[in-house]
């Protein structure tokens, strides 16, 4: 009997995580659902849901590359589609963060391209969403997940962040010269 | 539910696997794997996924008594060529009938992604065979590199079973998602171009300045607390465009997962600082004020690792 009552109980946190991450949640039932995040449970199952969504929402591709990591391929090179960039709602990359930190803004950055790309894409694409979560204040209005208003002080220096890639990308592993792509974003040149 | 689903998932990753494979990995294994990048000849197409993205590169390996050239043309996407010898790198672009020196030595170009040193990976990964596969026509051998702790995601490699030559590269997620993928469709091993091909349309151009550069710093600024196996890799400064103070690199590295931590003064101290966490895909990027600073972490490490290295950074010099 106790047992079923827990069951309910993981049940509805379950839905109310869903309904979150779907941005269907109000922002009273937000900030009550925040607060109870903080919880490494919760924290795990949010993530697990992302997952979730992540592999719903992701279409042939990685599909493909999932099923070629292990199998011995029939026939080589194989030619793979390059997958469209869906639309990604703002909660999507919202990440696990210890409760201890106070305030911590969880940004999806779409704009965030790692590899070349051209300035047009770096500088004048969609702004960064900005979902404000662990300071109450922030979640007050009754902006969801997703419609969480752009917090103009965490959209980072997207020249900054070029910067910041390109000078890490010299020490990982890549095709492309990290150099190049410093070189590609200042000079302007088209990438085509 | 939660636990099925994510059963689900791994069980995908799994299965796909021979499971009769239990045979243990030789400790030299991932040694011959990373000296037969470095030692080999080798000539052939990569197709690199990321993100939602596919390159497709031809890459060349030549080791003689000259030493060690390498060269990489892209055949999709802008057409940029290559070439790294002796420590240099150049880059063409036929567009603009230039080439650019390189003074970043240190970036690895697959299949040379592998330390030198391979003894502390070990130390913070699981190593495990995942089986055989055929990849670009070669019987190959799969190992995968599993993380012992938190602080850092998973590989999978595929080596040629013969000659070690590293054939597949694939990055997995905190879910042990393949998230990334450097994999060879046709290699030929044991031959290369001559070096006079391999230095075609390199040795006529004019090189042109680099367009930015770091220079190595004995750094006042030290990551208090590292993860298990992250060490010091590089230390530098950089002049950033439009900026008039240099800002301070610090590279970590277990010898597969790097962070970088990036330690910038703040020029106006009325402007909003920010402090948070961001993330696409496998790239994480974690940022904080300290004092008259901003640190800035990123890299293809998990949120943790940041956090942890950017949360515990100090300087030893008195303000």
């Amino acid at each position: 009997m106790l047992e079923a009552v827990q069951q309910k109980s993981a049940g509805s946190l379950a839905e109310r995580i869903s309904s979150a991450m779907d941005g269907e949640l109000s922002g009273h039932e937000l900030q009550q659902f925040i607060a109870q995040a903080h919880t490494s449970d919760t924290l795990e199952d949010w993530e697990t849901w992302h997952v979730i969504g992540d592999a719903i929402r992701r279409n042939t591709i990685r599909t493909n590359l999932v099923s070629r990591v292990a199998e011995s391929l029939e026939a080589e090179p194989t030619i793979l589609a390059p997958r469209r960039r869906l639309p990604v709602p703002a909660g999507k990359y919202l990440m696990p963060i210890a409760a201890s930190v106070a305030a911590v803004a969880v940004v999806s950055l779409s704009v965030l391209r790692l590899g070349p790309a051209p300035v047009s894409h770096l500088a004048s694409n969609t702004p960064v969403q900005t979902v404000a979560m662990a300071r109450p204040t922030a979640a007050r209005k009754s902006a969801t997940l997703q419609q969480a208003a752009p917090v103009q002080q965490a959209n980072f220096d997207q020249s900054r962040l070029a910067s910041y890639v390109a000078a890490h990308r010299e020490y990982t592993p890549g095709i492309d010269s990290p150099i190049m792509d410093a070189s590609w974003q200042t000079s302007s040149e088209p990438a085509q | 539910m939660r636990r099925v689903l994510a059963g689900l998932i791994l069980a995908g990753l799994i299965s796909a696997s021979p499971a009769d494979e239990t045979t243990n990995i030789d400790p030299t294994w991932l040694n011959q794997v990373a000296a037969a990048a470095r030692q080999l000849d080798y000539e052939g197409v990569v197709v690199y996924q990321h993100d939602d993205k596919m390159q497709i590169t031809r890459i060349a390996h030549r080791h003689d008594s000259a030493g060690d050239i390498a060269r990489m043309d892209t055949l999709s996407g802008p057409d940029r060529s290559w070439l790294s010898e002796n420590g240099h790198i150049l880059c063409y672009v036929p567009q603009k009938h230039e080439v650019s020196p390189e003074h970043h030595l240190r970036h690895p170009f697959f299949p040379g992604v592998l330390p030198v040193q391979t003894a502390s990976l070990t130390n913070v990964y699981t190593v495990q065979s995942i089986g055989h596969a055929r990849i670009a026509d070669h019987e190959a051998t799969g190992v995968a590199l599993l993380p012992k702790d938190a602080y850092r995601y998973g590989y999978l490699l595929w080596a040629d079973t013969s000659s070690h030559l590293l054939l597949r590269l694939t990055r997995l997620n905190a879910r042990q998602h393949p998230e990334e993928q450097f994999s060879f469709t046709q290699i030929h091993i044991g031959s290369a171009p001559s070096r006079e091909k391999l230095h075609e349309n390199f040795i006529t151009r004019h090189p042109v300045a680099a367009v930015r550069t770091e220079t190595p710093i004995h750094s006042p600024w030290l990551v208090q607390n590292l993860p298990a196996g992250y060490q010091l890799v590089s230390a530098s400064q950089m002049v950033m465009p439009g900026k008039q103070q240099p800002v301070i690199h610090l590279v970590y590295s277990d010898g597969l997962s790097t962070a970088s931590l990036f330690v910038e003064p703040v020029s106006n101290p009325d402007q909003p600082r920010q402090n948070g966490l961001f993330g696409q895909n496998m790239m994480n990027l974690y940022t904080r004020p300290l004092g008259n600073y901003q640190i800035t972490a990123l890299g293809e490490v998990p949120p943790a690792t940041l956090m942890m290295m950017a949360d515990s950074i100090t300087s030893t010099e008195k303000k």
